[in-house]
């Protein structure tokens, strides 16, 4: 009895040791996107990250210029929200990839627009819902008389918890500025 | 007459009032519902803070304007743009947004429209400016400046406006809210009263059945008292009577010497049968108030049916007609034997015997037959062409001292308790009495008792 018992921890220590090793392995082989360089913005900057981030360009901050963003990735979302009458096109990058972009480490997001509105949203509100930044709107690039460059989007029809007001609030447009808490 | 009536419609009228009461509250407890969801789906009112952010930017817009036109070189165009930018938007979506458009008039509507269209008239110039010339800009200010007023006008509305449209709002809220508690309190109040009714109509049923529990019990214990008084006084009654007969016995058959004048052998005569019909009388109930108690045993055995027939036969014959016999037996020779309390059994038969012989006038005839059944039960029926008994007596006569109505014309003597007596003890016997009978035409009492336990029914009809 205690013979089998013992037989039986070394092999779960066996086991643990080259899951360990195997991890390790898979770990190193993959390049770290989130400690790579990032590129200096060659044109005009419509977006700046800062405070929790592990990729920067400019004086400890990531900015981005249109073509930045563009190259995140883009993607699209069809919904209606309080300020827009009827289901509105929009195209963007997701909060969650530029955050992983720029290898965001913190819990909240204080993001502020161009004409000095601040609202605070939680970075879980990025991994729960497919939150778009978005650029163009029913195909067109959105200006800043449009609510532009960039408009913060919650897929509303998708998710109809998303009709509370908090998140209203959280649909913050003329995004300039992201700061990592 | 009147009351009664109310009465009889109060639990009407009683259902259709919980019925309405239940029907509104449940009407209003949805409606209340619906109009809280409505509620709960308005769209966020933002319009006061938009407002103050168009006057803000509005007036940024013209400090930078004047910066520029009294400075050029310390002003920005690149943020006066950026202030342009801003009021463009806020003009640009205020009108189309809820809830504006919906308590703005039409004339401030077109107010903001107008604004818009001047403020949308400086768009090239602002497009044209580079940040080194502002040239462009010059003459902006004083263009925009006239409508400040109007902006302020206009944000005063909204504020006051939206403050208004929150108040209708907590309003309905509040309302719907009232309804909501008011019909709740409506259902709770039937549900306590259906409640209150069950809990009162459960307490009447308990008080009744114990009502019925005590009757029962004081029915038995009467009941039960009866029969032990019957079966004490029957025995004790016996006792005297038997002197009674067999001294008028001794004196009527003149034991000790003859007796001078023949009315007194007579009157002996009398006593004796009185005596007799009296101990029949007392024998019947001290029977019967046993059965009742259930203290009567029976002790079956198997014996032979067609000797049993004949026996009780001769006994009636002996004592109705001194030997001379009217009735006439029908049984097959192999009958075989019946599996019954035999003293029971020959009480059965010599009642129902002695009823045929009593109520059969002269020239009548009495038949005693018996058979076996298939399944290997027995059945003896007894018939005559007496005066019969009415349909509606029939019930009547297997009671204790239920004799038929019929009988009392006809002073037959009897205890009126032999049919009973017959049906009990047939029934303790495991068999069934039956009687059918027509006035004036006869009566046949049939008896049927199940096949002796543990025989099959071809053993049964071999076996002698």
């Amino acid at each position: 009895m205690i013979e089998a018992k013992n037989v039986q921890s070394v092999n779960c220590s066996i086991l643990i040791r080259s899951l360990l090793v195997l991890l390790l392995a898979v770990a190193g082989a993959v390049p770290d996107a989130a400690t790579a360089e990032m590129k200096p913005p060659a044109g005009k900057v419509i977006l700046t990250l800062g405070g929790k981030i592990a990729r920067t360009n400019v004086d400890g901050t990531a900015r981005f210029d249109h073509d930045m963003l563009l190259a995140v990735g883009l993607t699209r979302l069809s919904t209606s929200n309080q300020f827009e009458t009827g289901v509105q096109d929009y195209e963007g990058v997701l909060l969650k990839d530029l955050l992983a972009y720029v290898g965001a480490t913190g819990t909240r997001l204080l993001a502020t627009a161009l004409d000095g509105y601040t609202v605070e949203i939680p970075v879980d509100d990025a991994g729960k819902y497919p939150v778009l930044l978005a650029m163009n709107w029913n195909g067109k690039p959105m200006t800043v008389r449009n609510k532009g460059p960039i408009w913060v989007i919650y897929p509303i029809d998708q998710f109809p918890e998303l009709k509370e007001e908090r998140f209203s609030a959280r649909s913050i447009w003329q995004l300039s500025r992201i700061d990592v808490k | 007459m009147r009351r009664y009536n109310i009465n009889r419609r109060l639990p009407v009228i009683f259902s259709l009032l919980i019925a309405a009461f239940l029907g509104i509250s449940v009407v209003s407890a949805i409606a209340s519902l619906t109009a809280l969801r409505q509620l709960s789906n308005v769209n966020y009112d933002s319009s006061g803070l938009a407002v103050v952010q168009l006057r803000l930017h509005y007036n940024l817009l013209l400090s930078e304007l004047k910066v520029l036109e009294l400075h050029p070189s310390a002003g920005s165009v690149e943020q006066a743009r950026l202030q342009y930018d801003i009021i463009y938007q806020r003009l640009r979506s205020l009108p189309k947004r809820p809830p504006y458009n919906s308590f703005l008039t039409a004339e401030e509507l077109a107010q903001i429209d107008n604004v818009f269209e001047r403020v949308k008239a400086e768009a090239p110039a602002f497009d044209e400016a580079e940040p080194d010339n502002a040239a462009y800009l010059i003459g902006v200010r004083g263009r925009l400046e006239p409508h400040l007023e109007t902006i302020n006008v206009l944000s005063g509305r909204v504020i006051q406006l939206a403050g208004e449209y929150r108040d209708q709002r907590r309003k309905d809220i509040t309302r719907s809210t009232e309804l909501l508690i008011f019909s709740t309190a409506g259902l709770v109040l039937t549900g306590l009263f259906f409640a209150f009714l069950l809990w009162q109509s459960r307490a009447r049923l308990r008080k009744q059945n114990q009502a019925l529990e005590k009757l029962t019990e004081q029915l038995i214990n009467a009941n039960k008292a009866k029969s032990e008084f019957l079966a004490l006084m029957s025995h004790e009654l016996r006792t005297p009577l038997n002197a009674v007969i067999g001294f008028s016995e001794m004196i009527m058959r003149e034991v000790f010497g003859p007796i001078g004048d023949k009315h007194y052998t007579e009157y002996a005569k009398d006593i004796k049968l009185s005596g007799d019909h009296l101990l029949n009388l007392i024998n019947d109930i001290l029977d019967l108030s046993k059965i009742e108690a259930g203290q009567f045993r029976v002790n079956p055995s198997s014996f032979s049916l067609g000797e049993a027939i004949d026996e009780a036969v001769r006994i009636v014959a002996i004592d109705e007609r001194d030997g001379d016999t009217r009735i006439a037996i029908d049984t097959a020779d192999d009958l075989g034997n019946l599996y019954a309390d035999r003293r029971s059994f020959r009480q059965i038969l010599i009642n129902l015997l002695s009823n045929a012989e009593k109520y059969t006038p002269e020239g009548g005839q009495i038949r005693v037959s018996a058979q076996r059944s298939p399944d290997g039960g027995i059945e003896i029926r007894v018939s005559d062409t007496g005066i019969g008994i009415p349909e509606a007596d029939i019930e009547r006569v297997l009671e204790p001292f239920g004799q038929s109505r019929n009988n009392s014309e006809l002073t037959h003597e009897g205890t009126g308790l032999g049919l009973a007596l017959s049906k009990q003890l047939t029934e303790l016997n495991g068999g069934v009495l039956k009687l059918q009978s027509t006035v004036d035409v006869g009566t046949t009492v049939s008896l049927r008792f199940p096949a002796a336990p543990g025989a099959t029914p071809d053993a049964a009809s071999t076996r002698r």
